[in-house]
Formats: C-alpha cells, structure tokens, sequence
C-alpha cells in the first residue's frame, strides 16, 4: 500500500473530472460553456460530472442574468482547490520517476 | 502494464495543465478592464474637479462616467472567465479610489491648488493607482 496511486482522489481520478478542476483551478469562477468547449464534451455529460464534483463538495454552481439570458457559473470551493492540489502533486510523484527515466534514456 | 498507467497519469497531468492554462489565458481580459476603468476615473476626476467644477457640465461629465462605466460592466459581463481574485481585487481597488477621492487626496488638492488642472491630473492618476495595482497583480499572479 505504499504506492502513491492509493492517495488519488477517486472523485477528480477521472480524467474528464480531472481536467474540469484542473480549468477552475487557476481562475474565480468559469462560464459552463467555457469548460464544455475547453474540456470538449456534451453538456449532458460535463452536467452530470458538474453534480457529482457539486456533491462532493470540490465546485459551487451559480446562476446569473446576463442580458436576456442566464449563465451557468462554475467555481472551485476551497476543499476542490485542496483536492486537486494533492492529486496532482500525487500525479507528480508518479510520473517523476518516468521523467527522470527518460532523461537517462536520452542522455545514453 | 504498470509503466503504461503511470504513463497514463502523466498525460493527464499535463492535459490538465494545458487546460488550465487556457482558462487563466482566458481571464486575461481583467487587467484591461481595471486599467480601463482606472483611466476613465482619473480623466473624470480631472475634468470634473477643474473645467467644469459646478453647475450642468459636471452632472453631463459625471453621467458620462456613469455611462462609461456600465458599458465596461456590460462587456465585462459578456466574458466566460473571471480571473483568480477577480472580485476581491476589484473592490478593494474601487474602494481605495473612492477613500482617495473622498477623504484623503481630493480634498487636500481642492484646498491647496482649487481647480488647477496639473495638480489635479497629477492628483487623479494617483488615485487611479489602486486600479493599476490590481491589474499588475493580475498580470504577476497569472
């Protein structure tokens, strides 16, 4: 049990998930459009993903007027920040050692 | 098998970084806004506090402001990304701006130098600073 892939977040573990947070990471708050073209998927398919990253407590959705029409936000809640901080500092430490493989690989 | 996950896991790692440096690249469009408004408020200031210090033309100035202002709100609005802090940095700027004009620089300009245009643009640009701050900090932080 000491491999570092037992620390992954199973929540974010998915890649789609995972790039969802890894989007909302680095900014306050994203228009859901932005991450469905950005991530590439359907809304049905970034919706349901939303809900469960929601009920995990990792992202707050919100609702806005915007014109005529209303805009679906997406943020990252302090607890996602933190999640997705150590899962890919745990992604990291699992490819650094294929890193520095490859560097001796290329250096022979 | 092993090395293949590992391999796997890697590559998402650095799909995620690319996708999130989209989305910070994104929200580039904030420090502009802040720059904007910190220009629009100083030349505001200027004209309001100096040729048009009473009367019609300064309620016309301020309305313009006003108006510019909802315009930026408006676009600003239309973005699908707000930068990290965005809000946050925002209204501290509005708000030193506001403090400066009201409590702190402007009144000390209106007593020493009345409506004198240089101390007053001097003035404005100064008080515009809170703005430029926080479109820098964006900028550093990205």
């Amino acid at each position: 049990m000491s491999h570092p892939r037992h620390e992954l977040d199973p929540v974010i573990h998915l890649p789609v998930r995972f790039s969802i947070v890894a989007a909302l990471s680095g900014v306050e708050r994203v228009e859901f459009q932005f991450i469905r073209d950005t991530v590439e998927i359907s809304d049905s398919l970034l919706s349901q993903h939303v809900t469960t990253l929601e009920q995990a407590g990792y992202v707050r959705v919100s609702k806005r007027k915007a014109g005529r029409r209303t805009k679906t936000w997406l943020s990252l809640t302090p607890k996602g920040q933190a999640a997705f901080n150590h899962h890919l500092a745990v992604l990291n430490q699992i490819a650094a050692p294929l890193a520095a493989g490859r560097e001796v690989t290329e250096g022979t | 098998m092993s090395q293949h996950v590992d391999k796997t896991r890697s590559q998402a790692a650095a799909d995620a970084e690319r996708v999130r440096a989209r989305a910070i690249d994104a929200g580039r469009w904030f420090s502009g806004y802040l720059v904007a408004i910190g220009v629009i408020s100083a030349v505001e200031i200027t004209l309001i506090e100096t040729f048009f210090p009473d009367g019609f033309a300064r309620a016309i100035v301020s309305a313009a402001w006003v108006v510019c202002m909802l315009l930026l709100s408006w676009r600003a609005a239309q973005r699908s990304v707000w930068p990290a802090g965005a809000t946050r940095r925002m209204w501290i700027a509005a708000g030193t701006w506001f403090g400066l004009y009201l409590f702190a620089i402007g009144p000390i300009v209106r007593w020493q130098f009345e409506h004198a245009v240089l101390p007053w643009a001097l003035a404005s640009v100064v008080m515009s600073l809170p703005f430029f701050i926080a479109a820098a900090w964006g900028r550093r932080h990205r």
